[in-house]
C-alpha cells in the first residue's frame, strides 16, 4: 500500500468514525461535530487524490470545502440555538413529530 | 490484506463499546472499548510498517499524525460531554493539518487550522456555553442504534480499502489499464502522472513545481477556478445573510418563551395575554 | 293479407278507438294537477265516449263486411312499423309491425269495453268525491285526476289488446293491462292493505305473463322455419294459417297452448293463479268494476278465444281449459258461500263466472263463452258499483253483518243491486239465464260431469248471491253508528239504471224470436252467435269437435243447438237457490245460524278460502324469501368481501410502509448510509 493509498485510507477511517458519531449521538451539537469530523476525512481524501493525479485540483477543491464547512457550521449552530430555544433541550429526539 | 479487515473489525468493536450507553457496567466497558481500539490501531500500524519495510523511517511522521487523528476522532465521538468532545476535535484538526503539510500542501494545512480549528471550533464553544443545561442529561449518555452505525462504518471502510487494493493490483498487473485510473481530470493540467512516493516522503517540488505551494495554489485558484471562487464568495454572503436572519430574535437565556404572545378574552371580557411556552410539558419552566 | 292504412276504408275508425282514451289520459295526466282538478273527468269521459261512438261505427262496418265477405276478416291492417330488424337477429324479418285485426270478436269486445267503461267513469265521477259538500257539489278526493288518467289508460290498454293483430302487440296490451291494474288497485297506496294487494296482483299476473311470453317465443321459434321471408310468424293471420295447415306437431301445439293458457289463467284469475282477485277488492269500486268485467278478467278469455286455432289443434289443451274452468267455478262458488265482506263475495263470484267461460271455451262452445262474457259485463259492474255505493254510504264498512235493511235508505242502489243479483243467479228471462244455460248445455254435451259441475255451480251462485242480497238489504234497518247517509249522486244513479237495463236485456241478443222454443217464441242461437261465427269457427260447434272438410278447412257443426231443456233446469235450480237463501237469511235467521254452527270447521275453511293463501305463502313465498336472503348474504359477504379484500391491499401496503417514517433524523441517516453502503458493495462486488 503506497503512501497515497494510506492517505485515502485514513480519510476513509475518519469519515467512518464521523458517520458513527453522527448516527449514534443524540446531542445536536455532537451530531454536528461528527459532521465536521467527516469533513476532515473528506479533505484528506481530496488531498490524496490530488497526489494521485499529480494536480493541484485536489487542494483547490479542499479549499472550497473548508469554506463550505465554515458556512455550514455557522448556519447549523444558529439553527441549533433556535431549536434549543423552542424545546429547551438539545436532544434530537424532541423533533420526531413528523412521523407516519 | 485480510488481516487488516480483522484489525478493522476489532477496532469497530472497540468503538462500539466506547460509545456512551446506559449500561450499568458502563465505565469498565468503555475502558475496555478504548483499549481494544488502541490495540487494533497499534496492530494495524505495526502490520503496515512491517509490510513496507525499511521505508518506515520516512513515514514515521505520517503514522504519528494518522494515529493522533484517528484516536482523537474516536474520542471526540464517544465522549459524553460536548465540551470535551470539542477539544478532541481540535486535536483532529491539528493532526489533519500535519498530514496536509506532509502531503506538500502547507497552505491548505494553514487554512484548516485557522478556519476549522479556529473559527468553527470557537463557534462551537460559544454554542455549547449558551445551550448548557446540566451535566448529566440522559441523552448525552446514551447512544442510539450504535450497532447499526458501527456496522455501516466498518463496511464502508472495508469496501473502500478493498477497492483501493484491487485497483492497485490491476494497475500493477496491467499498466495499460492503469492509465485508465490515472487519467487527468481536465486537459488544462500538464502533469498527469502520479507523484512517486517509493519509500520516501512526498517531494514538494514534484507537487508544486518551482513556485512553491502558495503561489501554485493561488495561481490555480485565480485562473482555473475563478468561477468557483466567485461562487464561494456568494455562498459566504448568503450564509451571512442567513445567520443574520436567524439571529434576529433576542437571545435571552432567562426568557423561556419562544417570543410569541397568546392573547384572549376571559369570561368577563377582559383581554389577557400570555407568553407561549414550550410544547413539551417536562421542559416548561416552573414559574 | 296485410293492408296498409290507406286501404282501411270504413274501418279506419279503428285507429281512433285506442287513441282517444290515450289522449284523454295524457291530457289529464300531464295537465290535471295544474288545471282544474275537479274537471279532470271531462277529457277522459269525452275520450272514452268518443271511443264508444267509434266502436259502434266499427260494429256497423263489421256487420256490413260480415254480410258481404267474411273472408276479409283474416286480414291484418298495418298501422306502422314498430321494431325494425337491424338488431334482431333473424334475417328474414323486415320488422315487427303495429297492426290491427278487425273482425266480429274485436268489434263486440270493443263495444263492450267502451260502453261499460263509459258508464263506470260516469259513475266514478260521483264515487271519487268525498262526503263533504261545498256549494252543492262534493269535493273531489285526493288523486282525482290520477284516477281518471289511469282509468283512461286502462281503457286504452284493453283496446290495444283487443285490436292487436299480432302476438307482440297482444303482449304489450297484456302488460299494459297488468300495469294499470296494479296502479289502480293500489290507488289508495297509503293504505298498506291496498299496496299489498296491488303488489300481489302484479306479481301473480307476472307469473302468468311469463308463461304467456314463453308461449309467444315458442310460436316464433317453431314457426320461423316454416314461414316464407317477409312474413312475421307472430302475425295472427300468418300464425293461424300455418297452424291450421299442420305446420306444427300436436305436441308443439299442446305446449304452446298450455303456455298461452298460463297467461289467461293469470289474467282471468283461474286456479292456481286466482289469489289476486279477492285481495284486489281493496281497489276503489269503479276500478273493481272494470277489472272484473271488461278488462283484466276479460283479457284472458279474449286471448284464448283469439288463439282458437292453436287450442283447437290440441285436444289436451282443450281438456285442460275445460277442467280448469269447471274446477275453478265450483271452488270459487263454495268459498263465496262463507264470505262476509261484500266485495269478496263479488270477487269470488267473478272467479266462478270466469270459470264458466273457460269451461265454455274448453268444450268447443266459444261463442257461448263470449256471450256469457257479454252478459257478465253488464251485471257484474252493476253489482260492484251498487255495492260500492252501499259501502260508501255506510262509511266504508263492507261487512254485510254490520248493516242491513238498506232498501229503504238507498232505493235506487238496492233496486239495481237486486236486478244484478237476479241476473247473476240466472233468474229466468234475465240475461244470465240464457248465457249460463248455454254453457251448461255445452258442458253436458261434452261430458256429464262437466255439466253437473255447471249445474251445481249455478245453484250455489244463486244461493250466495241472494244470501248477500238478503243480508245487506233485507230485514230491519240497521245502520252503524254515526254514519251520515247520503244518496247516490245522479250520475251514479243514471249509470246504475243503464247497467241494470243491460243486465235485463243483454241476453236477448243471443236468442232468436221464432215460433216454438221457450215460452213459445224464444229460441237459442240468436244474432250474437251468428255474428261471431266466422271468428270462432275452430272453437265452435256446440261441443262437437270440428270436422275437417274435403278441402282441409274446418267445417263447423252448426246443427243441434238443442232446446232449452237444460236451461230450464238451471233456471229452476237458481229459483230454488234463491228461495233457500230467502228462507235462511230473510225469514228464519236462526236456521241460518244453525246451519253454520253445525259445521264450524267447514265454514271456517270456506271462509279462509281453503287456506290457499297460506299454502302459497309456505310453499312459494317463504322459500323465495329465504333464497333471496341467502343470495343477499352471499352478495354482501362474498362479493363485497372480495372487493373489500382487494381494497384492503393498498391500505395494508400503506400501513406497512408507514413504519418507515419514524420521524427521527438519525433513523433516516442510518437508512441513507445503509443505502450508500449497499451501492458501494454492489459496485465493488459486481464491478
Amino acid at each position: 500500500m503506497s503512501l497515497i493509498n494510506a492517505y485515502l485510507l485514513v480519510g476513509a477511517i475518519l469519515f467512518a468514525v464521523g458517520m458513527v458519531g453522527f448516527l449514534s449521538r443524540r446531542n445536536l451539537i455532537m451530531m454536528f461535530l461528527s459532521t465536521e469530523i467527516m469533513l476532515q476525512g473528506v479533505i484528506l481524501n481530496l488531498v490524496g487524490f490530488g497526489l494521485k493525479h499529480g494536480q493541484l485540483a485536489g487542494q483547490a477543491f479542499a479549499m472550497f470545502l473548508v469554506v463550505t464547512a465554515a458556512v455550514e457550521a455557522g448556519l447549523a449552530l444558529g439553527l441549533v440555538l433556535l431549536l434549543f430555544r423552542r424545546q429547551k433541550t438539545l436532544d434530537v429526539e424532541a423533533w420526531q413529530t413528523l412521523h407516519g | 490484506m485480510h488481516v487488516l479487515y480483522a484489525f478493522g473489525a476489532v477496532g469497530a468493536a472497540g468503538l462500539y463499546l466506547s460509545l456512551p450507553s446506559a449500561r450499568r457496567a458502563g465505565r469498565p466497558l468503555r475502558w475496555a472499548g478504548a483499549i481494544l481500539g488502541a490495540a487494533a490501531l497499534g496492530a494495524a500500524a505495526v502490520y503496515w510498517t512491517r509490510w513496507i519495510g525499511p521505508a518506515f523511517g520516512g513515514r514515521s511522521f505520517f503514522v504519528a499524525f494518522a494515529a493522533i487523528a484517528v484516536i482523537a476522532a474516536a474520542r471526540a465521538v464517544t465522549h459524553p460531554r460536548p465540551a470535551r468532545s470539542a477539544m478532541y476535535f481540535v486535536l483532529v484538526v491539528l493532526a489533519v493539518t500535519g498530514l496536509c503539510v506532509l502531503a506538500a500542501a502547507p497552505f491548505l494545512g494553514a487554512v484548516l487550522a485557522i478556519v476549522c480549528g479556529g473559527a468553527i471550533l470557537v463557534t462551537y464553544a460559544f454554542v455549547v456555553t449558551l445551550a448548557r443545561e446540566g451535566l448529566q442529561t440522559a441523552y448525552n449518555r446514551t447512544a442510539r442504534e450504535p450497532v447499526a452505525a458501527v456496522t455501516l462504518g466498518f463496511v464502508m471502510v472495508a469496501s473502500t480499502l478493498q477497492a483501493m487494493v484491487s485497483t492497485d493490483q490491476i494497475a500493477a498487473q496491467a499498466p495499460e489499464k492503469a492509465s485508465a485510473y490515472t487519467r487527468p481530470i481536465s486537459t488544462h493540467h500538464t502533469k498527469s502522472n502520479e507523484i512517486p512516493t517509493h519509500g520516501a516522503a512526498i517531494d514538494p517540488a514534484a507537487v508544486n513545481g518551482d513556485q512553491g505551494n502558495i503561489r501554485a495554489v493561488g495561481g490555480t485558484l485565480m485562473t482555473t477556478y475563478i468561477m468557483a471562487l466567485g461562487v464561494a464568495g456568494v455562498l459566504l454572503l448568503a450564509a451571512m445573510a442567513g445567520v443574520a436572519a436567524l439571529a434576529r430574535k433576542r437571545i435571552d437565556p432567562a426568557a423561556w418563551g419562544d417570543g410569541t404572545t397568546e392573547r384572549w378574552k376571559d369570561k368577563s371580557g377582559r383581554a389577557k395575554e400570555r407568553e407561549s411556552e414550550s410544547s413539551r410539558p417536562d421542559m416548561r419552566a416552573e414559574a | 293479407m296485410t293492408l296498409a292504412a290507406s286501404e282501411f276504408g270504413a274501418l279506419g275508425v279503428a285507429m281512433l278507438i285506442p287513441l282517444l282514451p290515450l289522449s284523454g289520459a295524457g291530457l289529464v295526466g300531464l295537465l290535471g294537477p295544474r288545471a282544474r282538478r275537479s274537471a279532470s273527468h271531462w277529457p277522459v269521459i269525452l275520450g272514452v265516449g268518443g271511443a264508444m261512438l267509434c266502436s259502434l261505427v266499427l260494429l256497423g262496418a263489421v256487420q256490413g263486411i260480415a254480410a258481404d265477405d267474411p273472408a276479409q276478416f283474416a286480414n291484418s291492417y298495418k298501422i306502422c312499423s314498430w321494431i325494425t330488424h337491424s338488431w334482431i337477429a333473424p334475417a328474414n324479418r323486415l320488422s315487427f309491425d303495429i297492426n290491427f285485426r278487425i273482425d266480429p270478436l274485436t268489434a263486440i269486445m270493443l263495444t263492450m269495453v267502451c260502453t261499460v267503461s263509459l258508464l263506470t267513469l260516469l259513475c266514478s265521477r260521483d264515487d271519487m268525491r268525498g262526503h263533504l259538500r261545498r256549494g252543492g257539489r262534493r269535493r273531489p278526493e285526493r288523486g282525482y285526476e290520477r284516477f281518471f288518467a289511469l282509468m283512461s289508460l286502462f281503457v286504452f290498454s284493453m283496446c290495444t289488446l283487443v285490436l292487436a293483430g299480432n302476438f307482440l302487440l297482444l303482449y304489450l296490451g297484456f302488460e299494459a293491462v297488468g300495469l294499470c291494474s296494479y296502479l289502480l288497485i293500489g290507488f289508495h297506496y297509503q293504505r298498506p292493505a291496498a299496496a299489498a294487494a296491488a303488489k300481489k296482483a302484479f306479481l301473480v299476473n307476472r307469473i302468468g305473463d311469463f308463461g304467456f311470453a314463453l308461449g309467444i317465443l315458442f310460436i316464433y321459434l317453431w314457426l320461423s322455419p316454416h314461414v316464407q321471408t317477409n312474413e312475421d310468424p307472430l302475425d295472427y293471420q300468418v300464425a293461424f294459417r300455418y297452424i291450421t295447415a299442420d305446420a306444427l306437431s300436436q305436441r308443439q301445439c299442446t305446449i304452446i297452448a298450455l303456455l298461452l293458457l298460463c297467461g289467461a289463467v293469470g289474467k282471468s284469475a283461474q286456479l292456481p293463479l286466482q289469489v289476486w282477485l279477492p285481495d284486489a277488492a281493496e281497489a276503489p269500486p269503479p276500478v273493481s268494476a272494470l277489472i272484473h268485467s271488461v278488462t283484466t278478467a276479460a283479457a284472458g278469455i279474449y286471448m284464448v278465444v283469439r288463439c282458437g286455432p292453436i287450442f283447437a289443434a290440441s285436444p289436451t289443451a282443450m281438456a285442460v281449459v275445460a277442467s280448469i274452468g269447471a274446477i275453478t267455478a265450483l271452488f270459487a262458488a263454495t268459498i263465496a258461500l262463507a264470505q262476509y265482506d261484500i266485495r269478496r263475495i263479488l270477487a269470488y263470484s267473478t272467479i266462478s263466472q270466469l270459470g264458466y267461460m273457460f269451461l265454455g271455451v274448453g268444450v268447443f262452445a266459444a261463442d257461448s263463452a263470449i256471450f256469457h262474457l257479454f252478459t257478465h259485463a253488464f251485471f257484474k259492474p252493476l253489482l260492484l258499483l251498487a255495492a260500492g255505493s252501499m259501502t260508501s254510504a255506510m262509511g266504508g264498512i263492507t261487512d254485510v253483518r254490520q248493516f242491513g235493511g238498506l232498501r229503504r235508505v238507498l232505493p235506487v242502489t238496492s233496486a239495481t243491486f237486486v236486478i244484478g243479483a237476479l241476473a247473476l243467479a240466472g233468474f229466468p228471462l234475465l240475461s244470465g239465464f240464457f248465457s249460463e244455460g248455454e254453457i251448461v248445455r255445452a258442458g253436458f254435451a261434452a261430458h256429464p260431469i262437466l255439466g253437473l259441475i255447471g249445474l251445481a255451480t249455478g245453484a250455489l251462485t244463486a244461493f250466495y248471491a241472494f244470501r248477500m242480497v238478503f243480508l245487506a238489504l233485507g230485514g230491519r234497518e240497521r245502520i252503524p253508528q254515526g254514519i251520515q247517509r247520503h244518496q247516490a249522486g245522479k250520475w251514479m244513479a243514471a249509470s246504475l239504471v243503464l247497467l241494470a237495463a243491460g243486465a235485463i236485456g243483454a241476453g236477448y241478443v243471443g236468442v232468436t224470436f221464432e215460433d216454438g222454443g221457450l215460452a213459445g217464441f224464444i229460441k237459442p242461437h240468436g244474432p250474437f252467435h251468428e255474428f261471431l261465427e266466422p271468428v270462432v269457427v275452430p272453437l265452435a260447434g256446440t261441443a262437437v269437435p270440428p270436422q275437417r272438410g274435403a278441402d282441409q278447412s274446418v267445417v263447423p257443426q252448426l246443427g243441434g243447438y238443442g232446446d232449452y231443456t237444460l236451461t230450464c233446469v238451471s233456471g229452476a235450480l237458481s229459483m230454488i237457490g234463491i228461495a233457500l237463501a230467502y228462507l235462511l237469511y230473510a225469514r228464519r235467521r236462526g236456521w241460518g245460524e244453525a246451519v253454520r254452527n253445525a259445521a264450524p270447521q267447514v265454514c271456517r275453511l270456506l271462509h279462509d278460502g281453503y287456506c290457499i293463501d297460506e299454502v302459497n305463502d309456505t310453499l312459494v313465498v317463504r322459500p323465495l324469501r329465504r333464497t333471496a336472503a341467502l343470495l343477499h348474504g352471499m352478495d354482501r359477504f362474498i362479493v363485497d368481501g372480495v372487493v373489500r379484500t382487494v381494497s384492503m391491499v393498498p391500505r395494508a401496503i400503506g400501513l406497512a410502509l408507514r413504519k418507515l417514517q419514524t420521524g427521527s433524523l438519525q433513523g433516516y441517516g442510518v437508512t441513507m448510509a445503509g443505502g450508500l453502503v449497499l451501492i458501494v458493495l454492489i459496485v465493488w462486488l459486481a464491478g
